[in-house]
């Protein structure tokens, strides 16, 4: 033991001095990495989950264009965070991958529905993603039921050289285009149970070990997480479904190639609905060409709503938004804390959902993306306030003639404010010159 | 009790919690880095990323008590990515390439090295990467055995053992009775 108390002493010997300049310019990175966290990973704020609202052209569509846009906030989410260090290099392998397979057995009990289906899921680093709906079954088909069912055959394309997302529903001979303006299209890879997609999830979250177990013969080392952020689970998004609640993921992993085996998600909301995912069958170096990624769409097909397009959320589109707003009413909306912005617009339009039947594809797109325009200023400002950038909006007061009035306003990483004015005109301004200006809005 | 505050204002986002963390365990953790990894420089590499990284997910961090030691196991686990990547992109052997290294100088570091600290991470290099953990562990981070076998997914005899050699092979380096 004489030795080990001797090597204790050379270790308090051993000292490093600090070099003060440099400490501050790593600390200065380390505060922009920690601001550029909260500033694009506002709290509890996730994709809302589009693909199953707008599956029923019945459902409100003024609901629809908020859930829709809402899938441009938190685009931007992958850090990757945690401590999992085999985590990172399942990820690394995943990585190294051109093309793989694999089966996505999908149960959903809500209230009194539930509806479980298998999709077949075959990825390409260079051409997407296709699923195909391969098997279904429900115990019930009430018009709620409707926005979950999963028709076989159904398919679905993301493909990122279009920056676009393409699902075709050949039962009903429909057809649903997303093109993705300016919005990366890294989150909508977790609809699909990608692995890859859920792997860097996972990384942001403490995960524990579940030790090894055998899967088919084959060895595997388990990993799971219970954070009820955890956003992989892509279900629990669609807002009437509620927050997840209780979460529980997990992957089983190839001890020998590092490779998923298995990947279990079982995600319970606030609301009480109940997601289980299994995936399962991974075919790892499949062979894949462009062709595989190719939607057949026959020329009798329609779509229900037109081409969509998603664009970020952003002081531009918000911009944009309050013009077509001001445009159609006359005036700016009076609040954009909630929908009753859209509800607004639509009652001052003589909006009718009900008409979108008659309407030419062309028109419906052209309709479909006015709602995703004007909702843009409510988004933009939910991701402010949940951002905490000290957001404040005066439509009530406010008019498009008021040049000099603040209009809409938020606080900036570097402590100034930017300022919409209400004639639509952007500044950045001290919060000493943000007093000044707020003093003269009418009360 | 301070660590306890400090997570639970970093949750909230502080920027004081976060320069507390980093003036407070920026020490102790480059200090293990460069034992475990032989070098200044990929200690400081190793480091600024756990740093990085937990400035990333402080908000939601799941941490009840042990600031400090997670910090640790995140330096860890850091040292082991680093190993695991260049036993992946180089040829050479280990010691060699923390040699290497640890020879080289950036303009601007983050610490600079006393002779004895030189002397002994060099003298570290020497060692099997899980007797250099175990020694470092358990002298530098103060943890107990139990907590190091949990870490090395290993039993305690097996971190005793490993414990016990790195010391006598440590202090031969260091006293010259190995040879370079």
């Amino acid at each position: 033991m004489k030795s080990a108390e001797d090597m204790k002493q050379r270790f308090r010997q051993s000292t490093l001095s600090v070099n003060q300049d440099r400490h501050e310019a790593i600390f200065a990175e380390i505060l922009r990495v920690q601001e550029q966290s909260q500033e694009t990973k506002p709290a509890g704020v996730r994709p809302m989950n589009w693909r199953r609202i707008m599956r029923s052209p019945s459902t409100k569509l003024g609901v629809a264009a908020a859930v829709l846009i809402a899938c441009g906030i938190g685009l931007s989410l992958w850090q990757t965070t945690g401590s999992g260090i085999a985590l990172a290099d399942v990820l690394t392998r995943i990585e190294q991958v051109t093309g793989y397979a694999y089966q996505v057995s999908s149960t959903l009990t809500w209230q009194r529905i539930t509806s479980k289906w298998t999709s077949t899921v075959l990825v390409s680093k260079e051409d997407g993603i296709k699923m195909t709906v391969t098997a279904s079954d429900y115990s019930n088909t009430t018009q709620k039921a409707l926005l979950y069912r999963h028709a076989v055959g159904d398919e679905s394309f993301l493909l990122p050289r279009a920056n676009s997302l393409i699902e075709v529903h050949h039962g009903e001979k429909t057809y649903m285009r997303h093109i993705y303006d300016g919005v990366k299209l890294d989150y909508y890879k977790e609809q699909y149970n990608d692995p890859h997609a859920i792997v860097k999830e996972m990384l942001n979250y403490k995960h524990t070990s579940l030790g090894h177990s055998v899967i088919d013969g084959v060895t595997v080392e388990g990993f799971q997480i219970t954070d009820a952020a955890y956003g992989g689970a892509f279900f629990v998004q669609a807002d009437h479904l509620g927050d997840p609640d209780k979460v529980d993921v997990k992957l089983w992993v190839d001890v020998n190639t590092f490779l998923p085996v298995r990947l279990e998600e079982d995600v319970v909301t606030k609301e009480g609905a109940r997601l289980r995912d299994v995936s399962y069958d991974f075919r790892w170096n499949v062979i894949v060409t462009p062709d595989d990624f190719k939607p057949n769409i026959p020329e009798d097909y329609r779509p229900p709503v037109g081409d969509i397009i998603h664009r970020p959320f952003d002081e531009e589109n918000a911009i944009k938004g309050l013009k077509l707003f001001d445009d159609a009413v006359g005036r700016y909306p009076a609040s954009i804390e909630d929908r009753t912005l859209v509800e607004e617009w639509m009652k001052h339009t003589g909006y009718d959902p009900n008409s979108y039947k008659e309407l030419s594809d062309e028109e419906r797109s052209m309709r479909t993306n006015e709602l995703i325009s004007i909702s843009a200023p409510a988004l933009f400002y939910m991701s402010l306030v949940q951002s905490k950038a000290d957001p404040a909006y005066c439509g009530q007061t406010v008019g498009p003639k008021d040049a000099d009035k603040v209009l809409l306003r938020w606080k900036l990483n570097d402590g100034q404010y930017r300022v919409i004015f209400g004639d639509l005109h952007a500044e950045t301004v001290s919060p000493e010159k943000l007093a000044e200006l707020e003093k003269a809005l009418p009360k | 009790m301070e660590d306890k505050l400090l997570i639970w204002r970093l949750r909230r986002g502080s920027r004081d919690a976060l320069r507390r963390t980093y003036d407070k365990y920026h020490g102790d953790l480059l200090k293990i880095a460069v034992v475990l990894t032989g070098g200044m420089n990929p200690a400081e590499d190793v480091v600024q990323d756990v740093f990085t990284r937990f400035a990333q997910s402080c908000g939601h961090l799941k941490l009840s008590g042990n600031l400090r030691n997670y910090l640790i196991t995140s330096t860890l686990n850091g040292v082991r990515n680093l190993r695991r990547y260049r036993s992946r992109h180089e040829t050479q052997s280990l010691p060699e390439a923390d040699g290497l290294t640890s020879a080289e100088r950036r303009p601007e570091q983050w610490a600079v090295m006393s002779e004895q600290l030189e002397r002994l991470a060099a003298a570290m290099a020497r060692l099997p990467d899980e007797q250099r953990e175990v020694i470092t562990l358990r002298i530098e981070a103060d943890m107990t055995l139990r907590s190091i076998a949990q870490l090395q997914k290993t039993s305690i005899g097996t971190v005793q053992g490993r414990y016990r050699y790195g010391i006598e092979k440590l202090r031969s380096l260091l006293n010259g009775e190995i040879q370079e």
